[in-house]
């Protein structure tokens, strides 16, 4: 039996002036709840931390104005959204459920920025966090390990935001949409050598959520969900993310496809590197050729593989729990002709890819028309 | 990266049967759980990556400079003062469990 997506909905993401209740009530406009929901599987990263809420379980129905539908929260850091897709993808697989919501939400922009990162930073093992390791200072140094290895050159790299913003640009519901340069990356200030301003994802709130069913639009074709270790030192390889070789096996079995049959994809860009890293764990490019490749064009939105034309984690936001559902809706958008300025033509198969933690717990996830 | 070097200063670390290093110490191996063996290893490896942090989280200064560094036949995290460049042999002492390059 199949699993479909049937409705989205998503949130113009960016610093927002409400709290959870409104960033729900402006994504529910678009979406088609129906009155029959057997479940609502929420993913959020930190809400007591973020947002000082508790208790999500009782909340979103509540602002949904559905308290009779049974809700639960899924926690997978900066998967979470995406995790909270696969559950329910899981639940009407198995034939218990026929329909359930799967949201995404997170405010992260009440709290000050310091503070911030400083939850972002309680993903990293103690040892590490004692030592005032941040994801993005690991993420510095993967970077400069990894432009040493191939010969990425700072401009070469700095394609990848300039692209996101691209994208970002033709997306109503992005954070930022107006375009940068090469040069507006590389004079950005340094916040981890080799690592600037604009090479990293804001702070952001937002929300995306999905109606997954027995039948609609968008197929779910396969899933996948790969893990590694907490401690980033203890791992074998830190060019490669074990984590998303796995999930990516997974559902391309699942679906029965190869990389080759992707036609388009959101990668998990919480820094730049990350995205060409994890085209090449996915298999979309060769080991070391995908920063060089991006920068020939091969990922723009009329390149080879488009990647993230929703603008990314970069233009797009990255509200943490949500971002694997915003991933989500940019692929349903495109899969079903409403991408508007930025639908790329004859897309069937689309891919995303969301990371928990720094590449501990990440998850595929494959969409067909 | 295993590097043979010598030094007369020694890190903490604990040794599993199936091959993991910790440092700093674990009473059980993260990978398979069994009890760890306390070791002390040469304070000497190379430099794998590293990097300096603007943006550091509450309660540390800017900049924060820190490597990763290949020691014996596993990695640890190290705080140096300075310039630092991938691939340099470091020596490392370990003060108050943290390990700084010399």
């Amino acid at each position: 039996m199949d699993v479909f997506i049937n409705s989205m909905g998503m949130c113009r993401i960016g610093k927002k002036k409400g709290g959870f209740e409104e960033i729900l009530c402006e994504t529910v406009n678009e979406i088609d709840i129906p009155k029959k929901i057997d479940a609502i599987y929420v993913g959020s990263q930190n809400p007591w931390g973020f947002s000082s809420i508790d208790n999500l379980s009782a909340r979103i129905p509540q602002y949904l104005g559905k308290s009779g539908v049974k809700c639960i929260r899924i926690e997978n850091s900066s998967a979470s959204g995406s995790t909270a897709f696969h559950q329910a993808f899981i639940a009407i697989k198995s034939g218990l459920y026929d329909s359930v919501l799967a949201l995404g939400i997170e405010k992260m922009s009440s709290r000050k920025r310091n503070d911030v990162i400083s939850l972002l930073s309680q993903v990293l093992e103690e040892n590490e966090r004692k030592m005032g390791l941040t994801p993005m200072s690991i993420a510095a140094m993967v970077c400069r390990l990894y432009m040493r290895k191939y010969g990425l050159k700072d401009d070469e790299l700095a394609y990848i935001p300039v692209k996101s913003h691209e994208n970002g640009s033709l997306n109503p519901k992005a954070q930022f949409q107006k375009r940068i340069t090469i040069e507006d990356v590389l004079n950005s200030r340094t916040v981890a050598e080799p690592l600037r301003l604009l090479h990293c994802s804001p702070i952001s709130d937002g929300c995306a959520m999905a109606v997954l069913s027995k039948m609609g639009d968008v197929k779910v074709m396969g899933i996948g969900h790969g893990t590694d270790l907490l401690t980033i030192r203890y791992r074998k390889k830190i060019l490669s993310f074990r984590a998303t070789k796995i999930a990516a096996s997974e559902a391309y079995s699942m679906a029965k496809i190869s990389p080759n049959d992707i036609d388009i994809c959101e990668v998990h860009d919480a820094f730049s590197i990350m995205e060409i890293i994890s085209l090449e764990d996915l298999r979309i490019f060769e080991e070391g050729s995908a920063g060089k490749m991006s920068a020939k064009g091969e990922t723009s939105l009329n390149g080879k593989i488009p990647v993230n034309t929703s603008g990314g984690l970069k233009a797009r936001g990255h509200p943490v729990g949500a971002t694997g559902l915003c991933q989500i809706y940019e692929i349903f958008l495109q899969l079903t002709g409403n991408a508007e300025k930025r639908q790329v033509d004859g897309v069937k198969i689309g891919l995303t890819h969301n990371m928990g933690g720094f590449a501990c717990s990440n998850t595929v996830t494959v969409l067909g028309k | 990266m295993q590097q043979h070097c010598h030094s007369t200063r020694k890190i903490n670390a604990s040794k599993c049967d199936c091959g993991m290093l910790c440092i700093p110490q674990e009473i059980l191996c993260p990978v398979c759980r069994n009890k760890m063996k306390k070791i002390k290893v040469d304070g000497c490896g190379i430099v794998k990556t590293y990097t300096i942090a603007h943006v550091v989280p509450m309660g540390f200064t800017s900049p924060l400079k820190v490597a990763l560094i290949c020691i014996d036949e596993g990695l640890c995290i190290a705080y140096f003062d300075g310039k630092l460049s991938v691939g340099e042999r470091v020596y490392l002492e370990e003060k108050d469990g943290l390990i700084w390059i010399l």
